[in-house]
């Protein structure tokens, strides 16, 4: 037997594109050349340390199964049949029993599919997908005959010969017939074998396309292993895993069959109409069965029973097929830390093959690919170029997938196992006292809550949790990306309007703070979540995201990203607009990169990620909420993270809705019922259920009170006018002739981007080194001066007169003077300079409102402006936590949070309980429109106003004369 | 009276260099000409490579909008010629939208910091892109100084949107005819009647060509928040111009209509020098020479 130290080698062709990893001395015949590497050994070493590394942060590999490997090892004639043998079967079984009777149409079928298998008709060419399409139209048909489906024509004389051709084909497949033994006498292979020595060495789960269930034979009898095969298996499997804690040993297994369709029984009832089995679909094949023709029979009462085979290429089989790669996304995708395809050429599996490429386009995970060669009567050996190789290794391949050709492919998966039991791991550092670290973190977050300076809560933070926190995370305090957004405002000039006097807490409600506090009580729910499993490792990893959450964020809030989104400016490399999330993903790769950090700290950056064991593309991923281990992800960001959780409760106390006395009661009761369960899901039932639910609330009752109050959402449109024009001035100042345009971008995007960061940088510093006063207005408010001055001095007498009256009336309006202390300006604007409309929600047509916003803004200008408010969800989900359509044809959203329903034992999603908490928590349903005049001729904007009222009932948004 | 003329061309690498360098260029250049002076050009010194053997997996992705498989499209070099060019015709329009913007805005500063009272007309050939006519948008200029107007020469744009909404080809020939024949003092009525529609205002002239036949141009003037009155004011001001024919070019043959043209001067210096901008620098960057 090889060895893997000893006769590795890797294949690459002349360009560095291909990589093959070979198993043998032997050459391969490539059309792309021939270069021998020997580096199988590195390419084995390099993915064991990867899935060695990614194991001790809860992820876990998968592993999709095909055909190949039920035919490999043992002897040939004990092989499942592959899909040729299957179909010559077939033939010879419709020209015995079908031959003088066969319709036309059959003919012909069979003739379509001879002409397309016939490799002297390909001239030379792949023809798969042609012999796919044909074998599935004659699969169809026999099937439909068989089924005697009557929505598919098939013709009278075919029907009864092809219901025996099938039955006896059904028996032929499960019993065998000289020389092939059947499905029932068949065992599982070396390859089995070596899949069951990877999944207990790295609890993996595996995809199958094969419908032989060989697997669990490879398994011992004590093992729990078992399929899952359609939704039901996966919501019973992943929302009941069993609690966690430190002295649990799990050891259930799923094999996730992709084809759970394929093959089964449905029962008539015929000789038991209330047998259990009636209409329900029974999987076989049925290993115990003792006469062929007891295959046809219920195993419960006897009645006669359906078979049903889909084959691949059907559409039928394709959709449910998604189905099951749907379950695949929701719970699992995010959390596989590398895939390895074996026995699989993907030819028939287009939906796989699509649910892979989804996958691997999205994150960078290794792929191994596995597959034998063939060799050939002049003793070289043949490279048959199938869909997953074409598609996967080709120019563009990334250096972490690697294509392994092999005569065993048993043998590789042996050496990926040896290699991976050898490497060491190292053991994480556990929390001793998680409980009472966990009330330590409680108290300092209580503590901090409310009007207290950045130094102050830093002496809090050393005073309470000084044996806590280790000094790493004191280090990303101080560094500069983190500590700039002290000069951001929490609620952007909204901290400003809404602040309870003029020379009140406006600076110390700030991002800063907001980072660090989000800091203190992710610790507190991860360890109250985690328990005695809690690690020091995972708990400075979730600190470390939970600092660097929104440092990508700019001044005023989402003001200006939403203004990037208007411009529609796409930063290179990306499909969809500039935002934060972008933003803090480039500044998280800076501030981790030697090249681009310049500051001394980053050798301190570098020790927290090798402290911790994670890398920084874990903590993007973490921060936007799909790093895949679900209680992170909740943590972080979910629909109810820790973010959420702060920001509630400070907004809530600065703007003076009295929360801060109720805070360390929330936090406490919260944290009291968490836990995980062995899927790493975040659990919540009891108090802290009700205390998420009082979450939920409270954030309703902030969206309605404060962020989507009428008269901010005035004034903020008010900044927004002036920003869009000051960039829309500044813009025209770069020199464009100097870009570089060699990232195949075809707009100028990413420099106008730049620019306008590098201004907000400028500013900033100008801001650090105290030359704008910010002690009793935030850090926004000087940034408007400066807009405003700079349109005066730079554009006076270029900008319409109309435009320099409005900018002028909004940056007063923005100004908010108190005519004295107890007055609260924001009310009289809503009184004087708002006209709101009521809009049903069915009546919301946002395509139409955001096409009339664009419209008015554009044709009447310093006038009017309008703006929608909708019905705001209770809860927000991340990315991954919303449907979006996938290649693959799944749009499942990306679950992290179980929630429990009646009992603490019964589990459901938290997305899917989504409907029945706002039918709990009877939330408002109408949306608004809001009119906002922003000049004082009043007959203009009344002009104006008819303007938007009538296109308003031209698009039926609202009704009446 | 400051006459300014813009015309913008987007120059792609040939089938011949894609081959050869396995490159897809793209070079947008602006050619802008004051009064009498000379033509200056403005481009990008690095064009825009859109596609190179050898890219990224997600860039290709990202532009062409496929994923995976549909990649092996690719490997036909004439199939990926022509998709390339679609995708820049369709997308180099907002480039050359910031360009053109970022030239009119630095006129009129330029202009203002001169002589404060003068009249500003720039002539921009070709329809006005919903990108450039988005882009000057959201600047809000001050209209009582500067008029913008995009000169249509060429017989298919010659028709309006809204005037091909409301009628078929042949009743819109028979109206076009009219629309003509009805011109008093060489313009035409301006469409559309009501500001509001559009944020472009369409007006005929009819300018003088050769012997035997007058020339018509459709000038589409940016009224951004301007009321009719002014609108009309402008069409006055640009007829009294188009009326001098010394403030045209001589007529000449379109090559793609074969249709006599005659257009404002100052465009006209902009469309020659752009050749002279093709083959002095855009067929070396394309080819992938440095200038």
């Amino acid at each position: 037997m090889c060895k893997y130290t000893q006769y590795g080698k890797i294949m690459e062709n002349n360009n560095n594109y291909q990589k093959y990893v070979i198993y043998s001395s032997s050459v391969v015949k490539t059309s792309a050349g021939e270069v021998s590497v020997n580096n199988y050994d590195k390419s084995i070493d390099k993915v064991c340390q990867h899935l060695r590394c990614e194991h001790n942060k809860n992820k876990i590999p998968l592993i999709i199964t095909g055909s190949g490997i039920s035919m490999v090892g043992g002897e040939k004639q004990k092989s499942v049949p592959s899909i040729h043998e299957m179909m010559n079967k077939l033939l010879n079984l419709i020209d015995d029993i079908c031959n003088d009777t066969k319709s036309d149409i059959l003919t012909n079928m069979i003739k379509e599919y001879k002409d397309a298998s016939n490799p002297e008709n390909s001239m030379g060419r792949d023809n798969t997908d042609r012999v796919t399409e044909a074998q599935a139209k004659l699969l169809t048909y026999i099937q439909n005959a068989y089924l005697s489906n009557k929505k598919i024509f098939c013709a009278e004389s075919d029907c009864d010969c092809l219901k025996k051709v099938w039955e006896d084909y059904i028996k032929w497949l499960i019993c065998g017939g000289d020389p092939y033994p059947g499905l029932r006498k068949i065992k599982a292979t070396d390859t089995h074998k070596a899949i069951a020595k990877l999944y207990k060495a790295m609890d993996a789960v595996s995809i199958t396309t094969n419908f032989d269930n060989l697997l669990k034979d490879a398994f011992n009898d004590t093992d729990i292993f078992f399929p899952l095969l359609d939704t039901d298996d996966f919501n019973r499997y992943f929302l009941n895993g069993a609690e966690l804690n430190a002295d649990s040993q799990d050891t259930q297994m799923i094999e996730i069959q992709s084809r759970g369709d394929v093959f089964w029984t449905k029962c008539s009832g015929d000789k038991n109409r209330a047998c259990q089995n009636k209409n329900h679909r029974c999987y076989i094949p049925q290993r115990n069965v003792k006469h062929p023709d007891d295959l046809l029979k219920c195993d419960r009462c006897g009645s006669t029973t359906e078979i049903y085979f889909a084959f691949p290429g059907t559409k039928e089989k394709d959709h449910e097929m998604s189905t099951v790669m749907g379950g695949v996304w929701k719970f699992l995708a995010f959390r596989i830390s590398a895939v390895i395809v074996v026995g699989s050429s993907m030819d028939y599996d287009p939906v796989l093959l699509k649910f892979l490429q989804e996958l691997l386009n999205r994150r960078s995970i290794p792929l191994i690919y596995i597959s034998r060669y063939h060799e050939l009567p002049d003793h070289t050996e043949e490279v048959k170029q199938k869909q997953a190789t074409k598609i996967f290794f080709s120019k563009t391949t990334p250096d972490n997938w690697y294509w392994a050709r092999c005569k065993r492919i048993d043998e590789v998966l042996t050496d990926i196992s040896t290699k991976y039991n050898y490497l060491s791991s190292n053991p994480a550092s556990k929390i001793d006292n998680w409980d009472k670290v966990r009330d330590k973190f409680i108290e300092t977050a209580a503590s901090i809550m409310g009007n207290k300076s950045d130094t102050e809560i830093l002496n809090i933070i050393r005073l309470q949790l000084n044996n806590e926190i280790s000094e790493v995370i004191y280090s990303i305090i101080n560094q500069k990306p983190l500590t700039n957004v002290k000069f951001y405002s929490q609620l952007g000039l909204e901290t400003y309007w809404l602040r309870k006097t003029d020379e009140n807490n406006v600076t110390n409600h700030n991002r800063y703070k907001h980072s660090i506090n989000v800091m203190i009580i992710a610790s507190a729910v991860y360890l109250s979540a985690r328990k005695n499993l809690s690690t020091r490792e995972e708990l400075l990893f979730v600190q470390t995201a939970a600092l660097l959450h929104d440092i990508g964020h700019l001044p005023f809030s989402h003001l200006i990203e939403e203004i990037f989104m208007e411009f529609g400016w796409i930063p290179d490399g990306e499909s969809t607009p500039f935002d934060h999330e972008y933003y803090t993903r480039i500044k998280i790769d800076n501030l981790f990169s030697p090249s681009t950090n310049s500051s001394n700290s980053y050798a301190e950056l570098f020790n927290i990620l090798k402290l911790s064991g994670y890398n920084k593309e874990d903590i993007t991923n973490l921060i936007n909420g799909e790093y895949g281990v679900g209680y992170l992800d909740a943590i972080i960001n979910g629909p109810i993270d820790c973010d959420k959780i702060e920001y509630i409760f400070s907004d809530g106390c600065f703007v003076g809705m009295n929360h801060e006395s109720l805070f360390k009661e929330f936090l406490t009761e919260y944290c009291s019922e968490l836990g995980t369960n062995d899927n790493c899901f975040l659990k919540i039932s009891g108090k802290s259920y009700k205390n998420a639910l009082k979450l939920i609330g409270l954030r309703s009752q902030m969206y309605h009170d404060v962020y989507l109050r009428p008269g901010l959402r005035y004034l903020e449109s008010c900044c927004k006018l002036i920003i869009r024009i000051f960039i829309a001035y500044k813009c025209t100042k770069i020199d464009f002739s100097g870009v570089n345009n060699e990232n195949h971008n075809i707009n100028l995007s990413n420099t106008k981007i730049s620019f306008i960061l590098r201004w907000i940088e400028e500013i900033e510093d100008m801001n650090s080194s105290k030359k704008i006063d910010s002690k009793t207005s935030p850090f926004e408010l000087p940034l408007i001066d400066e807009m405003c001055k700079y349109l005066e001095m730079e554009w006076n007498g270029i900008i319409s007169l109309d435009l320099c009256n409005a900018i002028a009336f909004c940056k007063n309006m923005i100004e908010c003077k108190r005519t004295n202390a107890s007055s609260f300006p924001i009310s009289d604007i809503e009184q004087k300079y708002i006209h709101q409309i009521k809009i049903g929600a069915s009546n919301l047509k946002e395509d139409a409102l955001n096409k009339l916003i664009k419209t008015v803004y554009l044709r009447f200008p310093g006038i009017i402006l309008i703006d929608y408010v909708k019905v705001k969800k209770p809860f927000s989900f991340s990315k991954s936590g919303k449907k979006q359509r996938r290649m693959d044809g799944t749009n499942e959203s990306i679950e992290s949070i179980l929630v429990s329903q009646d009992n603490a034992k019964n589990w459901n999603c938290f997305g899917d309980a989504t409907d029945s908490i706002i039918n709990q928590l009877n939330l408002p349903r109408d949306s608004y429109l809001n009119l906002y005049k922003i000049t004082k001729d009043h007959y203009r904007y009344m002009l104006a106003e008819d303007f938007v009222i009538d296109q308003l009932r031209q698009y039926n948004i609202i009704e009446g004369v | 009276m400051n006459q300014i003329g813009i015309y913008a061309k987007c120059f792609r690498s040939s089938l011949d260099d894609f081959i050869s360098t396995g490159e897809y260029r793209a070079l947008p250049i602006v050619v802008c000409t004051v009064n009498d002076k000379r033509p200056e050009g403005r481009y990008i010194k690095s064009p825009f490579i859109i596609f190179s053997s050898g890219m990224k997996r997600n860039h290709v992705e990202n532009i062409f909008k496929i994923h995976g498989e549909s990649t092996q499209l690719l490997s036909d070099y004439g199939k990926s010629y022509q998709i390339l060019t679609q995708i820049v015709n369709k997308n180099m329009d907002k480039v050359i939208a910031d360009l053109i913007s970022s030239i009119i805005v630095e006129k009129i500063k330029g202009f203002q910091s001169n002589n404060k009272d003068e009249d500003n007309y720039f002539f921009i050939s070709d329809l006005g892109s919903n990108k450039l006519i988005g882009r000057l948008g959201y600047l809000y200029l001050n209209q009582e100084r500067n008029t913008i107007s995009f000169v249509i020469y060429k017989g298919n744009n010659l028709i309006t949107n809204i005037l091909s909404k409301e009628f078929n080809s042949l009743e819109f020939d028979i109206n076009y005819f009219k629309l003509v024949q009805d011109m008093k003092n060489n313009q035409s009525e301006i469409i559309p009647e009501n500001p509001m529609e559009s944020m472009t205002q369409a007006v005929y002239f009819q300018i003088s060509g050769s012997q035997r036949n007058n020339i018509i141009l459709r000038m589409d003037l940016f009224s951004q928040g301007i009321t009719k009155n002014n609108i009309r004011k402008k069409v006055d001001d640009i007829n009294a111009i188009v009326a001098k024919t010394s403030n045209l070019s001589e007529p000449f043959q379109d090559s793609s209509t074969s249709e006599m043209v005659r257009l404002p001067k100052v465009l006209f210096s902009s469309m020659k020098a752009m050749d002279n901008y093709y083959s002095t620098i855009a067929k070396d960057l394309l080819a992938g020479k440095k200038t």
